[in-house]
């Protein structure tokens, strides 16, 4: 049998498993819930290493694989189907998604334990799941709609999920709002779509467009730059990153699994399945480079000032994917899906281990408050310096090196790369690892300041995905060797089925070891000079921040260069300031009295329903004369 | 043999028909407006008697017979209807029957 | 002309005027309740089963024709009253009333309304609409020691024998300017040309506002809310669904037979769908009584299902004959819920009719609440969800037939729609102050069984609407004008 005929149970499982929470949940025991909140992701991961193997082994014609579940109707040839699409980008996908959320998912079990609606927890994160997996495997731009809308759904209940604290519902609030002004231009950017190609299957669009369309024609520049709004909402890229901080007042778990390893990362997906319309729109391309760039140099600078250890966490996943955009940018399409992969995996370790912290100091997020925690916790230790190790990309040893450098190579050496993209991105490298250690030396070494009371390293549940995320982040980089090495790439040569491979200017090769030997030396000079300033002579970074410039530049990063702030005058301010000087909004007026004129009209009517018989005959004679008097008179 | 134009014959049961409408639009008596009733469908049961004489044909007779049938089944279930609800409020009004309306609460 | 191959086109309609025979002398013998309510779920599934293969006969004697739009309504509505019977049983089960005789007005009415689906004559379809309406009568006012339902019953008696008799006049001028009562002759000579004779529009006119009573439609739509408060909550549904179902049939039988309709036909069909789509939802915007609520929702629905009726041809039928069914399943389930829910009918005890005494539903009976909710949504017309399927057939083929007006009315009160299905939807899950307590039912094991077989349909017809298209447009096709 064929093993892709069974594509379509990958979200099913994570489907069944939310009905069945969601519909006979509150009668079940939570040892039940954590197994088929688990267990239906456990499916699903094996499945898709079932299908991963058969993919490698006996891949479909063309690398690709399109199951037509059904259509859903079709009524005089408009016939939207339901269908599933899989080729090496949507296998990466879902193979991530499965993997990562099964973990978490088994991490969730122990940490939500003792939190009430634990049920509702599973069952959203299932949900999350199933419309994740949707997204990445949707065929046409109407599924693929469906998970988008989904995921945001899900995220949006999820940080809100402590709905009883008024903050975590602002923090919920904020950031549907914020993404839905990148999904307004997203579903723009689909309409342009469909009207002008009639279809909505992703590949006849892609196949279709180099025809229609010549490279910068108009529609292609509108239609890339709508669908890049949708991308940097969802991926919170410069201008709309500003939710993303403030989402971490969700559970640990849902920080590590939405807003680090996938939904942030489905702005980089829609990039890379749309690559053929970027391509005929390189100026756009190469805004979406622009973009990232800023974008990780901004959000570098923030995770440094930050205390709050998600926060740091949340500013340094901002930043990475800055890094995906800027080798989307730069026409490295494989690169930017390796680092998406290798980032999935070391950001949801940091995040599971920062909640294992986090729980052990009693919900304190403070990492000037924690301290000397090495010795307490080893397991958690090790595994977030492993984690952190390949957030800094430490040469040779970790993932994130390989990824990373591939980036910074090809933003390079590519055709479309230059000096300048290679420098931004280079600075960005020097300040992740600066923010890095500054957290792993002030959260475990220096003096413990708080007692632990329950330590979370008990719990078996917590700790297994911790060591094998841990153990993904060290290899999974060496499926893909750096050029100058040897030609191992099986990693890009998968993905150069469905994606373009990277054009490198000419003799670029014998440069790369020069570029790796910078990056190794100032990976080395960050770990040093944080050693320095937080674990050697704490006094340094003290007395640093007490100058009128280091405290100025200190509060700026730390308020995430005051966007927040801008926004606020920019856009809420003069709303709030007109409703002020116009309380009584002749806008609301058009909408009250929209609801008011039916509420009025509602009320007649219902008068007329007045229970009197005979009034209600004389209505069917009115009835009948005014039937007569259009015959006659019409 | 005299032929009356149909639209003449046709007045006589337009007017019994009106006559019963307005009988039921008039009248708050429940039995009256059974009554009335009863005068609407005859009304109809003429016109079939003019369009059988008319076209020749048995068809609109066997009509008539229906209509008869029916309205008296009607009229048997009207009548106990209207027993029962005498029993309950001891009026045959129905301006009384008012307890199906929509409220009117709000403003 | 007697045709005996002919006799097994008929068979649902012999075995269901047998069977209610027979269930009044199984009463006569012996009074049972469950016995009473079993045998006639078996003879709806033999007239089911009778239904089979029969759909290719043609006419029988000119009174009836047996074609796929027949069969294939008729299916629904032996379908629909088997739901009604199985919601039935928990809603009288602890009444003191004699309740046996409800099942046999059951199966009479049912005969009426699958009698009406194959009419093709004037004859037929009086006799249908009569033994249908006179059923009703009694379904209606059945808990006789409750004064509400009485008051429904005498309500819809007077209206309804009035429009009766409007429809029968109007038949009876149709008649005499054609000579025709066949609906078949009547399209032969219509292909020739039906003078635009005063006394003929006339007539036509008044079949339009009596069919629009049953039907519901503004103007004609006043007796919906207060018959549906009264009636008990099954024959809400059997008044919400097959008496209306059956109608539309014959509406469209006559309007297509007559042929292309005038310009002034169709024109008040337009003004008549508009008003009940507006009308019907601005009168459900603020009602707290959830059966008044649904019969304002039919008003409109109904309307929705006009603008199908006006777009008319191949599109225009399979849309209504879709939307139809999506209706079915949506009322059956809301009234089903509210009758499992209510108390048995007694004199004096009120049904749970006000929308305040659902909430926090979910909370104590999360599978009926989350049902009644799908129905909402569904009525409200969401995706995923049958109605959406329907209400977008129906909007396609306005489109289709360049309606636009009817369109952007369908849109813009399908919006003020949402506004009060949403509103029941959050009631559902509030967490009520106190407690609210449903009562025990009796008998849950059938009629959950049957909850779940409509919420299966709803999901099922939304996400994977393409059986049920296949099935109407293999049966039921245009028929010859």
């Amino acid at each position: 049998m064929d093993v892709f005929h069974l594509l379509w149970l990958v979200p099913a499982f994570p489907l069944a498993g939310f009905l069945i929470l969601a519909l006979f949940g509150l009668r079940l025991h939570s040892r039940a819930i954590a197994w088929i909140g688990t267990g239906s992701i456990g499916l699903s991961a094996i499945l898709t290493l079932w299908i991963g193997v058969h993919f490698l082994t006996q891949p479909p014609a063309n690398y690709q694989y399109s199951l037509t579940l059904w259509t859903w109707f079709d009524i005089n040839g408009f016939a939207p189907g339901i269908a599933l699409y899989l080729d090496p980008l949507s296998l990466v996908y879902i193979f991530v998604i499965t993997f990562v959320s099964f973990f978490i998912h088994l991490y969730s079990t122990a940490f939500m334990r003792s939190n009430e609606g634990y049920v509702r927890f599973f069952a959203y994160m299932n949900l999350f799941v199933f419309s994740m997996l949707v997204l990445v495997l949707a065929n046409n731009l109407l599924l693929l709609y469906l998970g988008w809308e989904g995921v945001g759904l899900c995220s949006f209940l999820l940080i809100g999920f402590w709905y009883r604290d008024e903050v975590n519902g602002y923090a919920a609030r904020k950031a549907f709002i914020v993404t839905r002004i990148g999904d307004t231009a997203f579903i723009i950017g689909l309409f342009l779509l469909v009207k002008q190609f009639h279809t909505l299957n992703i590949q006849d669009i892609l196949q279709q467009a180099p025809v229609v369309w010549s490279a910068g024609a108009t529609a292609v520049v509108w239609v890339t730059i709508l669908l890049l709004g949708g991308a940097v909402g969802k991926s919170a890229q410069l201008p709309l990153q500003t939710w993303l901080p403030d989402a971490m007042a969700g559970p640990t778990p849902v920080s590590a699994l939405i807003h680090a390893a996938t939904m942030v990362t489905a702005g980089v997906y829609l990039i890379a399945r749309t690559h053929v319309l970027y391509s005929l729109a390189p100026a756009v391309q190469l805004l979406v480079a622009i973009i990232g760039l800023l974008t990780l140099l901004i959000a570098g600078f923030s995770a440094l000032a930050q205390h709050d250890l998600k926060r740091i966490l949340a500013y340094s996943t901002i930043s990475q994917i800055g890094y995906m955009f800027l080798a989307l940018g730069v026409g490295a399409w494989t690169a930017a899906i390796f680092h998406f992969m290798i980032h999935a995996f070391f950001k949801a370790l940091l995040f599971l281990a920062a909640g294992a912290v986090i729980m052990a100091m009693e919900e304190e997020h403070d990492i000037f408050k924690m301290g000397g925690l090495r010795k307490k916790m080893p397991v958690t230790f090790w595994t977030f310096l492993v984690g952190s190790g390949a957030l800094a990309a430490i040469p040779l040893i970790t993932a994130g090196f390989y990824s990373k450098d591939l980036i910074l190579f090809d933003a390079f050496a590519s055709t479309q790369g230059s000096f300048w993209l290679w420098l931004g991105g280079f600075v960005g490298a020097f300040i992740t690892v600066l923010y890095t250690f500054r957290m792993v030396f002030v959260t475990f070494y220096g003096e413990q300041k708080k007692p632990i009371t329950h330590n979370p390293e008990e719990e078996k549940a917590m700790m297994i995905p911790l060591v094998v995320l841990a153990v993904l982040s060290v290899i999974g980089g060496w499926i893909e060797l750096p050029h100058a090495w040897a030609h191992f790439t099986p990693f890009s040569d998968f993905l150069t089925h469905v994606l373009p491979p990277t054009n490198l200017k000419p003799d670029m090769e014998s440069q790369e070891f020069m570029l790796q030997l910078l990056t190794a030396v100032i990976v080395f000079a960050g770990i040093y000079l944080s050693w320095l300033a937080y674990v050697k002579k704490p006094a340094l970074s003290a007395s640093w921040k007490n100058t009128s410039l280091g405290r100025a530049c200190h509060d700026f990063f730390y308020k995430g260069w005051m966007f927040d702030q801008l926004y606020d005058k920019l856009f809420v301010k003069p709303v709030v300031w007109i409703s002020r000087i116009d309380p009584h909004d002749f806008i609301d007026y058009i909408y009250e009295g929209f609801g008011r004129l039916n509420v009025l009209i509602h009320a007649g009517f219902s008068r007329t329903q007045s229970g009197y018989v005979r009034w209600y005959l004389l209505c069917i004679a009115i009835g009948i004369l005014f039937i007569f008097s259009l015959i006659l008179f019409v | 043999m005299i032929s009356v134009p149909v639209s003449v014959q046709l007045l006589l049961p337009s007017v019994l028909f009106l006559i019963g409408l307005l009988g039921v639009l008039i009248r708050r008596n429940v039995i009256f407006m059974l009554m009335a009733m009863e005068i609407m469908l005859n009304a109809a049961g003429l016109v079939f008697i003019i369009g059988s004489s008319l076209w020749k044909q048995a068809d609109g007779q066997v009509m008539v017979i229906f209509i008869l049938a029916m309205a008296a089944a009607e009229v048997a279930v009207g009548l106990a209807l209207i027993l029962q609800v005498f029993q309950m409020h001891k009026t045959v009004d129905v301006d009384q029957l008012q307890e199906l309306k929509d409220e009117r609460e709000r403003g | 002309m007697w045709h005996q191959h002919l006799l097994p086109a008929l068979f649902p309609q012999i075995i269901l005027a047998a069977a209610s025979v027979l269930c009044l002398l199984l009463i006569a013998w012996k009074r049972n309740h469950a016995v009473v309510h079993l045998f006639t779920l078996l003879s709806l599934i033999l007239a089911l089963a009778s239904l089979g293969k029969i759909y290719d006969a043609t006419a029988v004697d000119g009174l009836f024709v047996i074609d796929g739009l027949g069969v294939f309504v008729e299916g629904v509505i032996l379908i629909a009253v088997f739901f009604i019977t199985i919601f039935s049983y928990p809603y009288f089960f602890q009444s003191q009333i004699e309740k046996e005789e409800y099942y046999v007005l059951l199966l009479l009415a049912t005969l009426g309304a699958t009698s009406m689906v194959i009419s093709n004559h004037f004859v037929s379809f009086f006799l249908s609409l009569e033994i249908l309406s006179v059923s009703l009568y009694t379904l209606i006012a059945y808990p006789k020691k409750m004064s509400a339902s009485v008051e429904a019953g005498v309500k819809y008696l007077i209206l309804a024998a009035v429009s009766s008799a409007v429809l029968v006049f109007g038949l009876g001028l149709i008649y005499v300017q054609t000579g025709q009562m066949s609906l078949a002759e009547l399209g032969k000579l219509a292909t020739g040309g039906i003078g635009a004779n005063i006394w003929m529009i006339v007539g036509l006119g008044l079949v339009i506002a009596g069919l629009g009573f049953k039907l519901a439609l503004v103007p004609f739509h006043l007796w919906t809310p207060d018959v549906y408060a009264g009636a008990p909550a099954p024959t809400s549904a059997f008044v919400a669904t097959i008496s209306k179902g059956s109608v539309f049939v014959f509406l469209w039988r006559l309007f297509s037979s007559v042929g292309t309709m005038s310009h002034a036909v169709q024109l008040i069909f337009v003004v008549i769908a508009i008003a009940s789509m507006l009308i019907g939802n601005w009168l459900a915007l603020l009602q707290q009584n959830l059966k008044r609520l649904l019969a304002y929702s039919s008003i409109a629905n109904l309307g929705y299902l006009i603008v199908a009726f006006v777009a008319s041809g191949e599109t225009g039928l399979h849309a209504a004959m879709f939307f139809l069914v999506a209706y079915f399943i949506c009322m059956l389930g809301a009234f089903g819920i509210i009758s499992f829910l209510s108390e048995p009918a007694e004199s004096g005890q009120q049904e749970r009719l006000s929308l305040s005494s659902y909430t926090g539903l979910f909370w104590q009976k999360p599978g009926l609440a989350v049902l009644l909710a799908l129905i909402m949504l569904s009525l409200a017309g969401i995706p995923l969800t049958a109605g959406f399927i329907g209400k977008f057939y129906v909007l396609l083929s306005g489109v289709y037939s360049t309606q636009w007006l009817l369109v952007i009315v369908l849109i813009l009160s399908s919006v003020i729609g949402l506004f009060y299905y949403l509103r029941v939807v959050i009631q559902l899950f509030s967490r009520p102050e106190t407690p609210v307590s449903y009562p025990a039912s009796p008998y849950a094991v059938s009629t959950g069984l049957a909850f779940l077989v409509l919420f299966i349909l709803l999901i099922w017809f939304g996400v994977a609407p393409g059986h049920l298209m296949d099935q109407i447009s293999q049966m039921v096709h245009m028929i010859k004008g």
